[in-house]
């Protein structure tokens, strides 16, 4: 066995669930969760690279700084092999199998029904044997090229990505995750390969599965499958921060496309350098309860928006952390956008003065509480909040107990530190003339 | 190949409810919440935007808390209830529904339960909501219509759907699956609070009912319960009309609408003449897994990644209209670079050129997705409703059987009854 420490079980009594890790020799963090009587098994592995990681260093050398979108094209990339692309053994196996990059991360993953170990040994070798050619690099710009066009049809993803750029003046958060065709048009082979060295390592990854599965068998087999490829000991990766102003770049961005009604988002960003782990996870959950209070469809500000016909049910908004920066995102379809951002900057002053009563937030807590139980059923949503606590270093289950701890002093502080009207930063999609 | 062996999932016991209401139950111990879903079923039409209204008013208030807010504050405090409805067709069907999930007990702190209290709300929701002097208030219409009229509207937002439902309505021109679930801005005109009061009667009275429940309770409790949603519904057979024929293409024809978009979204129908009863159905459906419904799809594996002309593309296949939908995003110097690449893949198919790989492939690849669909009450749900309408006699062990035993020649055989009907392409304004 190589296990480089004892294991370490996670567990929650509310959730009822129980996540074993261990640490491989490798350096991999492998981790696994026991669902009984589920058919289908999950597995992915994951790296901590996404898209902000833009710029690096090994061993303390010269700073690289990577195009936008060259982790996106990675992950498309990973499925070459030499002789067919990784879909193709997954679907021999009767899987189903995918991948997807996040601002943080990138994760490769299948479920399936049948032949897990199969499965599992198909996935840890495909991501640890990249395959890049001038020739397939060159290929799947065209491929990429017609996903970011489809993206820019997409109003939803639209406004997502301008408050984004409202937001951050210099934060990679606020790229496009595909990048532009402009932007992937120099990525090639040898670029790639420097990425998957870099960032591929098993010490920058996780492999978790959840399913129905014996937990030791996993652990035998992941064992031996880490121990398949030396890939020599961890590069000193040093990922290089961007430094981003408090203040928003810019107070709105609008775009014209051909819709039916106005897309509005707005919202406010933090800076915080250095936050990771508990209080991460502790930010993160105090803003959405007070993001839920104030503009929640139970609050009193959606009701007055409601009762006048500015906002429908796609009215809602939640708040997200990506490493050294957060930001809330809070909007919908809207017919008058001016109108719903005037309402809001006029409702505002009355709201921070007022405050969250102890009852609004007791009430989200058991809200919250059901949501919770209701995305532990997904085998997709515990992996996800596994992988995505881990990469910031905080304990997935832990989130139900901190929800109990919230303090009102705490929400009423987050409250008039986050929701600034004068930092507002909004995004209007309106419908294009003519 | 075998289908492999099946851990037991139970699956739902029926029982009628009522005149003509279906109660579907099973127990479910995987999941910590229970989850229901209440289906009411009409038929498309020129009417369906005034149907949509339904549902929207009923979320807007009950008789004990009448308003949107006092709502949403109940459905907080009983531990985030969550309660929405939803509007789907299916074949020349309007689905009308009500989902709610709710913690399961045991999972809540202090032994707390919520069952009772979930169903008491839902029950109001449907047969006590918040109505003035007999109607659903004025305000509360008008602001739905004012919804329902920028839902209707906000469609064209995604390109690929749009493309796919006016492909519909031209290629399905006088067959009712053409109307969009969502219905047209003329049928909002003049819809008076009388109006919908009365339609509401009519829906939770006269059209067929199905709840499905899935949780682990003791089924005596849930049936005791979950009866009282079925009170004064006594729907008949005659509250739908009959079946559709599906019918043969004709002469292929072509379409060109142009949009402000960047790329292009072709959508190529077929006609198939093969409904879910016909012997060839589940051919069709290795046919299509072979053609474009998976990452080892031909369409996929060509066109996407051989050929670099686009990003998505797919086919899939509807039996309840005996139809076929090729759809992809591609750049509109290449559409027809496009159209010529999906040719060859459905010559290939229709040759039976495929290899025994990607016929094994397809059929493991079915057979694990209906083995998915297990793991997921709401899923297990949506297939059993879907079939009961379809004809089909629900039971993804039959199913699971029927493809196992497909053969190559009947995919052939199969694809040989797929006839190209319209392409439709919603292009660049640019490019006209």
């Amino acid at each position: 066995m190589s296990w480089s420490e004892d294991s370490t079980v996670l567990e929650n009594s509310t959730l009822q669930e129980r996540v074993v890790e261990r640490v491989h020799s490798s350096g991999a963090r492998v981790a696994f969760c026991h669902k009984p009587g589920y058919l289908r098994t999950y597995a992915c592995f994951a790296t901590n690279f996404g898209s902000v990681d833009d710029r690096f260093r090994i061993g303390g050398g010269d700073e690289i700084v990577l195009p936008d979108g060259i982790a996106h094209f990675l992950e498309h990339k990973m499925f070459e092999g030499i002789e067919e692309d990784a879909f193709q053994e997954f679907s021999r196996l009767g899987a189903s199998a995918n991948a997807f990059t996040g601002f943080n991360g990138t994760s490769y993953l299948f479920s399936c029904t049948d032949h897990f170990y199969e499965c599992l040994s198909h996935l840890v070798r495909f991501v640890q044997s990249p395959h890049f050619t001038e020739e397939n690099v060159e290929k799947e710009k065209g491929i990429i090229g017609q996903e970011i066009r489809m993206y820019e049809d997409m109003p939803g993803w639209r406004v997502y990505f301008n408050l984004l750029e409202g937001m951050y003046a210099h934060h990679p958060v606020s790229k496009d995750i595909a990048g532009t065709v402009e932007t992937i048009s120099g990525i090639d082979a040898p670029m790639l390969q420097r990425c998957w060295e870099s960032f591929y390592h098993p010490s920058n990854m996780i492999l978790f599965a959840v399913g129905d599965q014996s937990e030791e068998e996993f652990f035998d087999h992941a064992d031996r499958l880490l121990k398949e490829k030396d890939l020599g000991p961890a590069p000193a990766l040093e990922k290089v921060a961007t430094l981003e102003e408090a203040a928003p770049a810019q107070a709105q961005v609008r775009q014209e496309m051909q819709v039916g009604r106005s897309k509005l988002l707005f919202g406010w960003k933090d800076i915080h350098p250095g936050l990771s782990g508990q209080d991460m996870v502790r930010k993160e959950l105090v803003s959405d309860l007070v993001l839920e209070c104030v503009f929640g469809q139970s609050g009193a500000l959606f009701e007055k928006l409601q009762e006048a016909n500015l906002v429908d049910d796609s009215f809602g908004g939640g708040y997200m952390i990506y490493g050294d920066v957060g930001h809330s995102a809070i909007g919908g379809d809207v017919v008058d956008p001016e109108k719903v951002l005037e309402v809001i900057l006029a409702e505002l002053p009355q709201i921070l003065s007022s405050g969250i009563s102890e009852a609004d937030i007791d009430r989200q807590r058991k809200a919250a509480t059901g949501q919770l139980l209701k995305s532990f059923n997904s085998l997709e949503n515990i992996a996800g909040s596994y992988c995505s606590s881990r990469f910031m270093g905080a304990d997935p289950f832990e989130v139900v107990d901190l929800l109990n701890k919230i303090q009102p002093s705490e929400v009423a502080d987050r409250l008039h530190d986050h929701v600034r009207p004068e930092n507002l930063v909004s995004s209007i999609i309106s419908p294009a003339q003519g | 190949m075998s289908p492999a062996e099946l851990t037991h999932v139970p699956g739902f016991k029926t029982r009628e409810v009522g005149s003509g209401g279906l109660l579907h139950i099973r127990p479910e111990e995987r999941r910590k919440t229970s989850s229901l879903r209440l289906t009411w079923v009409a038929d498309l039409g020129p009417h369906n935007a005034r149907r949509c209204l339904v549902p929207a008013c009923l979320m807007r208030g009950t008789r004990e808390f009448p308003s949107q807010r006092l709502l949403n504050l109940r459905t907080e405090e009983l531990w985030g209830l969550s309660a929405s409805t939803s509007v789907d067709r299916w074949g020349q069907r309007h689905l009308i529904s009500l989902r709610a999930e709710f913690p399961a007990e045991g999972h809540l702190p202090q032994g707390e339960k919520v069952f009772e209290d979930a169903i008491h709300l839902l029950d109001q929701l449907i047969h006590e909501p918040h109505l003035v002097e007999g109607l659903f208030p004025e305000e509360i219409v008008e602001s739905e219509i004012l919804q329902q009229r920028r839902s209707i509207e906000g469609r064209i937002d995604n390109k690929s759907g749009w493309a796919y439902q006016r492909c519909l309505e031209e290629a399905c021109f006088d067959e009712p699956w053409r109307y969009h679930q969502q219905g047209t801005l003329e049928d909002l005109k003049h819809v008076t609070p009388g109006d919908l009061t009365a339609l509401w009667n009519e829906l939770i009275t006269h059209q067929p009912l199905h709840v499905h429940f899935s949780g682990n309770m003791a089924e005596d409790r849930v049936v005791d319960r979950l009866s009282t949603l079925f009170r004064g519904n006594h729907s008949s057979g005659e509250s739908l009309s009959p079946r559709q024929a599906i019918r043969a293409a004709k002469e292929p024809r072509e379409m060109v609408e142009h949009a402000k978009v960047q790329q292009s979204n072709l959508i190529m129908s077929f006609r198939t003449m093969i409904s879910y009863e016909h012997p060839l159905n589940e051919s069709l459906m290795v046919a299509n897994g072979i053609l474009g419904s998976f990452p080892h799809s031909r369409l996929f594996t060509q066109v996407r990644e051989k050929e670099s002309l686009c990003y998505s593309i797919h086919s899939q296949v509807d039996s309840n209209m005996g139809m076929m939908f090729i759809s992809s995003g591609v750049d509109h110097d290449t559409v027809d670079q496009a159209r010529t690449g999906i040719d060859k893949q459905l010559d290939f198919v229709r040759n039976g050129e495929f290899s025994a790989e990607e016929f094994e492939m397809t059929l493991a690849a079915i057979d694990s997705r209906l083995r998915m669909v297990q793991d997921s009450p709401a899923a297990l749900a949506d297939y059993d409703l879907r079939s009961r309408l379809s004809g089909r006699k629900p039971g993804l062990e039959t199913l699971r059987k029927r493809v196992a035993s497909v053969t190559r020649e009947e995919v052939v055989a199969a694809m040989e009854l797929v006839h190209p009907d319209l392409t439709f392409v919603l292009a660049p304004e640019e490019s006209s």
